[in-house]
């Protein structure tokens, strides 16, 4: 019985691993080309994103027929957030990203980790990544705590027996104790992110991508948080980080892109770069302090 | 170690596993009957339907109560199943904007949730069919056929959908204006032989209307529907399947910039 039970659990498992191949036949988290050279971590080819942007945005049907009806459908602006970027990153490397707020670098980060699929280009990633951009996604308010270790593991693209191995470090490092059998809806919020944190970093990815170095919860926390960071970012992984403090990629970072417009306008060892840039925003701010300047009547 | 560990077959049916777990408990977290809510809503509409119609269609339909069960229980799977599916992208954006996740993932496992609840509605029929001392076929097993093909049509349509109402946000009502509709073109509550024949003729093509015949053919006199009725209606369905299909992969990858 139990037997019969198991071939048809397999072949329900072919089904969907049938039916998964035709539907999303691209292997993105792992994706491994062969000839392409073994030290490289993160290869973008000529990677463009352009939205849609525009004042009322048609997102019904209704609007639709009636807009096409009349031929007063407004002309959509295309926006590029990304525009033609190409650069190689090495395996080991720490990279940091910088540029000015909505200069294209969390869109860039978003192509890298695969949420956006680039209109144009090539992104290859030799490796498996942990993109660290949002903590506790998929969060189901009424389970408990351990239910949410496995369904948001789970999210992250764990599989059952790693979670299963690495349950118990999860709730150490969580700190939550006998919280953890609660429903996460009597949670605090610190609570919530450093159950999500635990979970996001139990890992040991090649590749780290990480929008602001993230400390969670209270003073303790934080400390222990980013020495988790500090850890994972360890010698042979690979780091892609966005940070507006400059002082942070200097102090993580090897080398730095910096992006503006979508464009990547530098890319080299990280103090020039920042320099560079320190001396952009300068030269900006003083520009927009001189508009801000009182005018006297 | 870990890489070995993450490989993407095993973790994506974990995350279907769970998708699907999680879907089930928090539709009877907020009810008080809980789970015996499912049997109770079809008992209460065929206790009703019974008492009014059973009577009037006594000559055409020898079991009432089974007869409408079998429709009820697959018209309210395909309903269910597909709006489910529908809004599993737009509902499941704050998770898609920010980590890959296979998109198709959320929209099946919402369907094989509303499977599982089908699955549960199938045991009230069986049931209602020892209570009225309906016999039981060995042929009855053949029921599978309608059944796969009906997950196969949930399945097509919902993907269709599912991109869709990410673009177009008032598909949402349409649909259930559609699926009203449906529930008096599927000849749940009356016979079918009632119909005038060019209208009939037509009925017959529904192919969600071929699978209810063919189920009720196996469950209440467990013999084979006419092929062509079976053929016709697997034709129709993995037509759309594979329409659907089409459509998520040409535009999964865009739907996360609209979302």
């Amino acid at each position: 019985m139990a037997k019969s039970q198991n071939e048809k659990e397999s072949i329900i498992t072919k089904i969907i691993n049938l039916f998964r191949n035709i539907i999303s036949p691209k292997d993105k988290l792992l994706e491994n080309k062969e000839g392409v050279d073994d030290n490289i971590a993160i290869e973008l080819k000529n990677v463009s994103l352009s939205f849609k942007i525009g004042n009322d945005k048609i997102d019904n049907l209704k609007e639709y027929v009636i807009r096409t009806l009349n031929r007063t459908k407004e002309k959509k602006t295309i926006f590029k957030a990304t525009d033609d970027v190409s650069f190689k990153i090495y395996k080991g490397e720490k990279v940091g990203i910088i540029g000015f707020n909505g200069a294209g670098k969390s869109t860039l980060l978003k192509i890298i980790s695969g949420v956006y699929t680039p209109d144009e280009g090539e992104v290859i990633i030799n490796g498996n990544i942990a993109p660290l951009l949002s903590l506790g996604a998929g969060f189901d308010k009424n389970y408990s705590g351990r239910e949410n270790i496995f369904l948001n593991g789970a999210i992250l693209g764990y599989d059952e027996k790693f979670l299963r191995a690495k349950y118990d470090e999860i709730l150490e490092f969580s700190e939550l104790g006998e919280f953890i059998n609660l429903p996460v809806k009597n949670y605090s919020s610190g609570m919530l992110s450093k159950l999500g944190f635990s979970i996001a970093t139990i890992v040991d990815p090649d590749i780290l991508i990480l929008d602001e170095v993230l400390g969670v919860g209270d003073i303790n926390f934080r400390k222990k948080s980013k020495e988790k960071l500090k850890s994972l970012m360890a010698s042979n992984t690979t780091v892609l980080l966005v940070s507006h403090s400059i002082e942070e990629i200097r102090s993580i970072c090897d080398k730095a892109i910096w992006i503006d417009k979508g464009k990547v306008i530098d890319f080299n060892e990280v103090n020039s770069v920042c320099d560079k840039y320190e001396e952009a925003a300068k030269n900006a701010s003083k520009e927009k302090t001189k508009k801000l300047k009182p005018q006297r009547f | 170690m870990t890489l070995e560990l993450l490989i993407k077959g095993s973790s994506e049916n974990f995350l279907l596993r769970q998708l699907i777990k999680k879907n089930f408990t928090s539709k009877y977290k907020d009810s008080v009957l809980g789970i015996l809510w499912s049997f109770l809503k079809p008992l209460i509409e065929m206790a009703i339907l019974t008492a009014i119609f059973s009577t009037i269609f006594a000559k055409s339909i020898e079991n009432f109560p089974v007869y409408f069960m079998a429709g009820r229980c697959i018209l309210d799977f395909f309903n269910v199943g597909t709006k489910s599916a529908m809004t599993s992208i737009k509902s499941n954006r704050s998770i898609l904007q920010k980590i890959y996740v296979p998109r198709y993932i959320f929209a099946l496992g919402n369907i094989c949730s509303e499977f599982l609840n089908f699955l549960m509605t199938m045991i009230v029929m069986v049931a209602i069919m020892i209570a009225t001392k309906a016999p039981f076929y060995a042929m009855s097993l053949f029921a599978v056929i309608p059944l796969a093909t009906l997950f196969i049509l949930i399945t097509g349509v919902g993907l269709i959908l599912a991109i869709v109402c990410t673009k177009f946000s008032d598909i949402e009502y349409l649909y259930k204006i559609f699926t009203g509709l449906l529930t008096y073109a599927c000849a749940i509550f009356y016979p079918i032989d009632i119909v005038p024949q060019p209208v009939r003729g037509y009925m017959e093509l529904n192919p969600i209307y071929g699978i209810i015949a063919q189920f009720r053919e196996f469950i209440m006199f467990g013999r084979f529907p006419s092929t062509r009725l079976m053929l016709t209606t697997f034709a129709f369905s993995v037509i759309i399947f594979i329409i659907g299909v089409l459509i998520f992969r040409r535009y999964q990858d865009k739907i996360t910039l609209e979302l």
